[in-house]
């Protein structure tokens, strides 16, 4: 079975992508690293940006092998820059 | 131990710390926005926060470090939306007994929210484009 899962992206991240939400067709369920993985190849312009970056999932980062519901809240967190 | 944590629309202005009884040192850093990003003249800086992680993970690390540094107060106000060149984005107080704790308290926490805490920056020139 597959999903689609909705991603948001924020600050330099969103700038590049053109875009504040990615969708992202995966087998389901996907692990948060299987979906930062896709993110890369289905947005090119943020690949570069994604090494220092993490899945949050309902507002708490993900590790990498952390499973990801349909109805769970996706971010992107990454290029962060407070201060 | 106190620690209070805000986050404010647009720009904030600053002012001096509540009084914080039992300090023998406290510190105040402002944080303004510069006048160029990236070796180019910007007008101002648009902040974004991803509520409630960005507020959760402040008020995190004010406790983790009020703990670690033996802090009796810290405060953190940070910007979101816009805020122009000049203006002031971003302001942490803390009280500890000594100085050399809280002048190193402030360097860490600072250190740390630019490396975890979910807020993020984009530079607006004056015609209006976005550097990222």
């Amino acid at each position: 079975m597959r999903s689609v899962y909705t991603i948001k992206l924020f600050g330099p991240q969103a700038v590049r992508a053109g875009t504040r939400e990615l969708r992202i067709e995966l087998p389901s369920p996907a692990q948060a690293g299987q979906l930062l993985a896709a993110l890369g190849e289905a947005c090119p312009a943020i690949q570069p940006t994604l090494a220092g970056s993490r899945i949050a999932v309902n507002h708490e980062i993900a590790a990498a092998e952390q499973s990801i519901l349909d109805s769970d809240e996706v971010a992107l967190i990454g290029m962060v820059s407070g201060g | 131990m106190s620690t209070r944590v805000q986050l404010v629309d647009g720009s904030i202005t600053p002012s001096l710390p509540r009084r914080f009884d039992g300090c023998g040192a406290v510190v105040t850093f402002q944080g303004c926005v510069r006048g160029s990003e990236q070796d180019q003249p910007i007008a101002a800086l648009l902040y974004e926060v991803y509520e409630p992680m960005t507020r959760r993970m402040l008020a995190q690390l004010a406790n983790d470090v009020a703990a670690r540094f033996a802090l009796t107060h810290i405060e953190a106000i940070h910007s979101y939306g816009r805020v122009n060149v000049g203006e002031c984005s971003f302001v942490l107080h803390i009280g500890a007994p000594r100085r050399k704790a809280a002048l190193a308290a402030m360097d860490f926490f600072i250190d740390e929210m630019k490396r975890v805490v979910p807020i993020w920056k984009v530079a607006v020139t004056d015609s209006g484009a976005l550097l990222a």
